[in-house]
């Protein structure tokens, strides 16, 4: 198929707009985790003025503070920018339509905009989508010959933390490795030309200079760009606590089409220098993801861009059919994804079957009926017309089974889904409280006719940033580890603890502060159900509020301290 | 063992490792007229181009205090060196370095086994305590532990440490970069600046020694004359190796002295069989005028005290009453074997490279006629670079920057004087590149001067305070026995035939004109003090006495060794220094005796002006005496005058033939059994009682050893957010401020003597000891809240030491603090914001 230049821009600008609508849509719905708190939490330092030590993220820190202060200090300003850049990787194959070619190169614009690692990493307060966006987008540029624009975006990638080095580690040890020698490049310029490499490093010191410094308001942020390889480096050195294997399932889980095609891409492909290029990239990226004993999911970022490239490569070729044989392809696909969807549906039975401990052996002969079938189509299909038409059906029902499959992950693993779900992708507890505790705390405000201040509350010995975010906007909080026996503030907050031994007599409430899956307790089989449902055991954190007596309306009629309700909201 | 090298020397010395080899390109560019390129002193170089980017951009809070911010600043020195290497073109650096391997070899295999020679010297007693170590330490984990710069200070809450602390923020950054603790980086701290200062003196004398040699071949017509150090020119690769052994060493004659008193030599018992001795007595060294314990030995021993300590005690004041004052004459093998981290041990390496700036603009004067005064030194990348090198010495070691920017400032002189002879703009021209140099010094370092507060109150005339010639030539004998040594050569046999007529008279009259003018000026000053009365009890004197200068003058006259020698030595030097040709020599011949010897001459002329000065002047500190004065000043008379003998006894072990040479070599090996009498006892002393089963370099090792539970709150505070800390408040070199110490945490006050001396007077301390002794005795709340209110204390510290100074109330404490900390003997409390709070809301 032949497209045009104007309908290619068409395309491009399309899954600009599904990847910013993936990444957009009900930003600040979800509360923050407690590690997008960190550092959301140290943009509002920014924003409001308070001396502090940046952390190594100084692109999301400086542009969210600013942000912050223009805009204030919601959930989805937080996000914003991750977001915002997130979205912008699908151009990135923009600039890599030489060496992809033009239609791959486009259908990897749309794998990325809709990447379920991309898309849950840029819905979260963070820097990782920062990274992955911008070093790609300076790869593309300096290819595409815009040495200014390539170094300003190296600059930028720079700024964006930690995980621009293993992004950084793993390209430029497949470059070194299987680096390609004639990859076709733009612009009559020769890569080795001085002065390409001089406007570039010129733009890049320039950027580093005014984007790190945010215009030299808060020149510290050099500091912190520095502290962002020791900060890397220390992957190495102290452990995560997560497992090799959960992140080889993520892998797994969210990018079984772009690993099954980028591989099969791989292999079909080899003599290419371009997918041994590729497929060097991926697998150095797997490998310093996983080799770290500081692993992080993020790590995965730097795996599935080679391999969508190499998966959109693949597809462009399956993708070319003859028009003859389309309407055969197009048919035995249709019939082959018709079987393959009552497939999964069978495996899903068959894992609540296991699960409920019933018999199920009907499933499981109506699974390999299924498969029987499916052969058998093919093989009348090859036989009827050709081979080559029926094993393209087959690939192609594939390839949009798959494709729903990633979707789905996509929706799941963004947050979008409205059933809470259990997503490998979480960057820690999830405040899921968060709003019936700020609700609570007005209520007491609203009731508070006792004084004209503002009520006073002491968070004692909760160490939590996710609280802490929640309780931005809310006027006389105090943090401490302990509070004397004289003091009585209107609302303590605390651990789970039967009682509170102060001057006053509380009230208390308990609220779920800290919420996430505990991968480690799933059984093999509820992998399976995990896959369709999203459900895994969680383990949560509770916090009580205590509400000095007096800030209730019926404070007269209660006189002593009372154990924490269990009718109240957010209770499990 | 293994922990030893892979957590701490290792990871230690890669850091300095890639700070020299990051700043090599710099070196190579601004030291090109050095024949060793600076190679020697890259290392220097980067730490201090590298602590300055530092410690500036995190001052002007353009840098945090974090890794981040060691990470940039490093980063910084690279991008420097990456111009300064695309400037000098890198194929040349690759040639350079493939045909230096001998000096490579040499230099890198020199550092790194003095370094890990000297880890595991500190491996053996690594403890962080006694004389000034835990006042170091305390600075080094205060700068560790300050959000920014200035650094707190640790001792005095509220206020920014006032000293010159330089060299403690080069550590840290090293100890931050390394992840290193403050508490062993406090003792590889202290082993590499010994690497490091055996590296740049050997880099000074083989460069030196190389010039020496190249001249000589020109002279002999094997060779051009060369002007550029990257030209050929032959290395003395292992020649070198002379300075590290004189400067590092090399000791002053008291340990032989002491082991001569062991021995029970020069001692004859009287009628009553009590041991006597005039020699002794005529010596009048404290401690050895007293008769050694018997049975004798070989091996110097005191009961109940350390015998090496009195070495750095040689010299002795008396006042007018008779009564001694205490002098300080510390030389490095005694400052690096007592282990303080003292600003003149940090400054060493820096004052090599000092040298080595003024060696290289000394070439390069000679070799290039520049402009002398203009604009153009703007635009010199040398002089900028020792600007920052002279300007960092005050901050390491304050005394340092005017005497090796005077040391700058001759050698552009000499160069200038040997090339056009002497004229009247010679001074001027000097005096300006001084003016312009430490201008540019000071306004590089100019915040560390807005927070520094001295206690020096001006210059004080010695007039009753002199150095007798014993005690002076026990002291410096050991080095200057060569340097006159070689002085004789130069004259006999390199200036003679070279016809080159030594400048006697003017050598005497400069000699006697110096030190009459010094002699007369003390005298003048003192004529004023005393017709005011002012500050005649400085001396001793009970009244305005009006003998007081007779009496001055007769002692100095009635002990006239070390004026003599100064003079004989001042004579000879600049007789030497500033020897013309005569007429009917050839031109080649002018280059036996130049450049490095005019250099050299130049440093002994320096190290002499350096023990004349506090003859007749010093500083008035809070100590009154000579104290602080000589030990600055011979200190660095020390550093100049052993690399003059190391190249002298190089130059006489290399020329010498026949029975001059065996005697030389004789005469040496008498001199180095004598001289290193001291560092063999020192060391074995320290090696023969170590327990090598407990090697460590965690200079907290004996608090955690002996007093585990201290060591664990000291733990959790070093790691608990920064907030001011109230411990127990007792004596100058005593155990008390141990908690703020280790762990950074800046107290109310730490060392109350110490805190007077860096500021000057008691003001800042004002009613703090007896503050922190009402917060601990306090029985009221009210007290207590007071105090903690008014100096904002956050944390609290219970422990031993506390209980056994104060009455502790801790039912008050219990009542109203937190204990966020505690086991079975301390128990840390933190106050509640809330009740600091309370304050500021009073306060209007």
């Amino acid at each position: 198929m032949k497209f045009s230049m104007r309908r290619e821009i068409g395309l491009y600008g399309a899954a600009l707009v599904v990847a910013w609508l993936l990444r957009f849509a009900f930003l600040g719905r979800a509360p923050l985790s407690e590690a997008e708190a960190t550092l959301a939490l140290q943009a509002l330092g920014l924003a409001r003025g308070q001396e502090m030590l940046l952390g190594p993220h100084p692109a999301y820190l400086l542009f969210s503070g600013a942000w912050m202060f223009l805009f204030g200090s919601g959930n989805a300003v937080a996000r914003f920018w991750p977001a915002l850049v997130g979205g912008l990787v699908a151009l990135a194959p923009v600039f890599f339509r030489v060496q992809l070619g033009r239609r791959p190169a486009l259908l990897l614009a749309f794998f990325l905009a809709i990447d379920p690692g991309l898309v849950a990493l840029s819905r979260q307060a963070g820097s990782q989508s920062l990274a992955v966006t911008f070093l790609l987008l300076a790869l593309g540029l300096w290819l595409a010959r815009r040495p200014v624009w390539a170094g300003a975006m190296a600059g930028l990638a720079l700024l964006s933390g930690p995980q621009i080095w293993p992004g950084l580690l793993a390209l430029g040890i497949a470059l070194w490795a299987a680096g390609p020698r004639d990859l076709p490049v733009q612009g009559p310029a020769a890569i080795e030309d001085r002065p390409i490499w001089r406007t570039a490093l010129w733009a890049l010191l320039a950027v580093l200079l005014l984007a790190g410094t945010l215009f030299f308001v808060f020149p510290r942020g050099l500091s912190a760009m520095a502290a962002s390889l020791p900060a890397y480096l220390a992957v190495w050195t102290t452990s995560s606590g997560l497992s090799l294997g959960l992140v080889l399932a993520a892998l797994l889980f969210y990018a079984f089409l772009p690993v099954v095609f980028g591989l099969t891409g791989l292999l079909v492909g080899r003599r290419l220098e371009l997918h041994r290029f590729l497929g060097a990239w991926a697998l150095v990226a797997l490998a310093l993801a996983l080799l770290p004993p500081g692993r992080t999911m993020e790590g995965l970022l730097w795996v599935v861009v080679p391999l969508w490239a190499l998966t959109a490569r693949q597809v462009d070729a399956y993708m070319r059919v003859p028009s003859a044989s389309r309407l055969t392809v197009i048919g035995q696909a249709v019939l082959a994804t018709a079987i393959l969807i009552f497939v999964s549906f069978d495996i899903l039975a068959i894992s609540n079957s296991i699960t409920a401990q019933q018999d199920y052996a009907p499933e499981m002969i109506a699974l390999v009926g299924a498969l029987v079938l499916l052969l058998a189509t093919s093989l009348l299909v090859a036989w009827g017309w050709n081979g080559r038409s029926a094993g393209y059906g087959v690939l192609w029902s594939l390839m949009v089974i798959l494709f729903v499959f990633t979707l789905s992950a996509t929706w799941n693993a963004s947050g979008l889904s409205r059933r809470g779900t259990a997503e490998l992708w979480q960057t820690g507890p999830q405040f899921v409280d968060e709003n019936l505790l700020t609700d609570t705390l007005q209520e007491f405000e609203k009731w508070n006719i006792n004084t004209t201040y503002p009520i006073d509350t002491a968070v004692v010995g909760v160490p939590s940033p996710a609280l802490q975010w929640a309780l931005r906007n809310t006027a006389n909080v105090s943090y401490v580890d302990f509070l004397p026996a004289t003091a009585a503030p209107a609302v303590v907050i605390t651990p789970d603890q039967p009682e509170l031994a102060l001057s006053a007599t509380y009230r208390g409430q308990n609220f779920v502060l800290g919420q996430q899956p505990t991968w480690y307790l799933i059984l093999p089989h509820e992998w399976l159900r995990w896959l369709y449902y999203r459900e895994a055991p969680l383990e949560k954190q509770p916090i009580i509020l205590w509400a000095r007596i007096d800030l209730f309306p019926e404070s007269d009629l209660l006189s002593e301290e009372s154990p924490p309700s269990q009718d109240g909201p957010g209770i499990e | 063992m293994i922990d030893i090298f892979l957590q701490g020397i290792l990871p230690w010395y890669l850091a300095i490792l890639l700070a020299g080899w990051l700043a090599f390109p710099l070196a190579y560019r601004l030291l090109s007229f050095l024949p060793d390129r600076g190679y020697t002193f890259a290392r220097p170089i980067g730490l201090l181009v590298w602590g300055f980017l530092y410690w500036l951009l995190t001052s002007l809070h353009l840098l945090q205090n974090d890794l981040g911010g060691v990470v940039f600043a490093l980063l910084l020195v690279a991008g420097l060196s990456i111009v300064a290497g695309g400037s000098t073109g890198w194929r040349e650096l690759r040639a350079w370095l493939a045909q230096r391997r001998g000096l490579l070899i040499t230099a890198e295999l020199l550092f790194l086994l003095t370094f890990v020679a000297w880890s595991l010297v500190r491996a053996v007693g690594p403890e962080a305590s006694g004389t000034e170590k835990p006042m170091e330490l305390a600075f080094i984990n205060a700068i560790l532990r300050s959000d920014s710069f200035p650094p707190h200070d640790p001792w005095l809450s509220g206020y920014a440490i006032s000293y010159y602390y330089f060299g403690y923020v080069i550590v840290a950054m090293l100890a931050r970069l390394t992840g290193i603790s403050g508490a062993v980086a406090f003792n590889l701290g202290g082993a590499s600046w010994f690497a490091l200062t055996a590296l740049a003196a050997y880099g000074l004398l083989t460069n030196l020694l190389s010039l020496r040699r190249r001249a000589a071949e020109a002279a002999s017509g094997e060779g051009a004359v060369p002007s550029q150090g990257n030209e050929p020119g032959g290395l003395n690769v292992i020649g070198g190796l002379l300075a590290p052994l004189f400067l590092l060493l090399v000791s002053n004659l008291e340990g032989f002295l002491e082991v001569l008193h062991a021995r029970g030599l020069f001692w004859q018992p009287d009628a009553a069989g009590n041991l006597t001795s005039a020699f002794w007595k005529w010596l009048d060294i404290q401690e050895l005028v007293n008769p050694p314990a018997q049975p004798f030995g070989w091996v110097p021993e005191r009961l109940g005290g350390i015998w090496w300590w009195r070495a750095s005690r040689v010299l002795q004041d008396y006042d007018l009453a008779g009564s001694t004052r205490e002098i300080i004459d510390e030389f490095p093998f005694f400052s690096f074997l007592l282990a303080d981290l003292h600003p003149h041990v940090l400054a060493m390496p820096f004052v090599l490279l000092a040298v080595g700036l003024a060696l290289n603009l000394y070439l390069r004067t000679r070799a290039a006629q520049d402009e002398p005064i203009s604009l153009a030194w703007l635009r010199r990348y040398d002089l900028w670079l020792a600007a920052l090198v002279l300007g960092g010495l005050s901050f390491l070691n304050t005394w340092d920057f005017p005497i090796y920017l005077a040391l700058f400032g001759a050698a552009y002189g000499l160069a200038r004087y040997q090339a056009q002879g002497w004229h009247s703009r010679l001074l001027v021209e000097a005096l300006a590149l001084c003016g312009v140099v430490g201008i540019a010094g000071i306004g590089l370092y100019l915040p560390f001067y807005t927070g520094f507060a001295s206690q020096a109150k001006g210059l004080l005339p010695s007039l009753v305070y002199f150095t007798r010639g014993t005690h002076l030539w026990i002291m410096f004998g050991s080095l200057l026995l060569p340097v006159l040594a070689w002085l004789l050569f130069t004259w006999r046999r390199g200036y003679r035939p070279a016809g080159y007529r030594p400048a006697w008279k003017h050598g005497l009259i400069f000699a006697l004109a110096v030190t009459a003018g010094l002699w007369l000026l003390s005298f003048v000053v003192g004529l004023g003090l005393a017709a005011r009365g002012e500050v005649l009890w400085i001396y001793g004197a009970t009244s305005g006495d009006s003998l007081l200068l007779v009496e001055a003058l007769a002692r100095r006259l009635a002990q006239p060794g070390t004026w003599l020698t100064l003079i004989g030595l001042l004579t000879i030097t600049w007789a030497l220094l500033t020897a013309r040709p005569e007429a009917e020599t050839e031109p080649e011949a002018r280059e036996i005796s130049a450049p490095a010897d005019r250099f050299v001459l130049l440093l002994i002329l320096l190290g002499a002006g350096l023990v004349l000065f506090p003859e007749f002047f010093y500083l008035f500190d809070q100590f009154s005496n000579r104290m602080n004065t000589i030990f600055k000043f011979y200190f660095q008379a020390w550093i100049v005058w052993s690399l003059a003998a190391a190249y002298g006894l190089a130059v006489l072990l290399r020329e010498l033939r026949g029975g001059a040479y065996l005697a030389t070599v004789l005469g040496t090996a008498i001199l180095l059994v004598m001289s290193l009498a001291y560092p063999f006892f020192g060391l074995l002393e320290r090696l023969a009682s170590a327990d090598y089963s407990q090697l460590s370099l965690d200079g907290a090792a004996a608090i955690q050893r002996y007093s585990p539970d201290d060591m664990a709150a000291i733990d959790w505070l070093s790691e608990a957010p920064v907030g001011v800390l109230a411990e127990a408040v007792g004596g100058s070199y005593s155990g008390y401020a141990r908690v703020s110490t280790f762990s950074g945490q800046p107290a109310v006050l730490g060392w109350p003597g110490h805190e007077s001396q860096w500021r000057g007077g008691e003001e800042e301390k004002g009613s703090r000891e007896a503050d922190i002794e009402l917060l601990y005795r306090a029985n009221r709340w009210e007290q207590m809240q007071a105090i903690l209110q008014r100096y904002q204390i956050r944390y609290v510290y219970v422990g031993s030491l506390e209980r056994g100074k104060y009455r502790v109330n801790r039912a008050l404490y219990n009542r109203y603090l937190n204990p966020v900390f505690q086991n079975q003997q301390v128990t840390i409390y933190e106050v509640p914001p809330i009740l600091l709070a309370e304050e500021q809301v009073k306060q209007p």
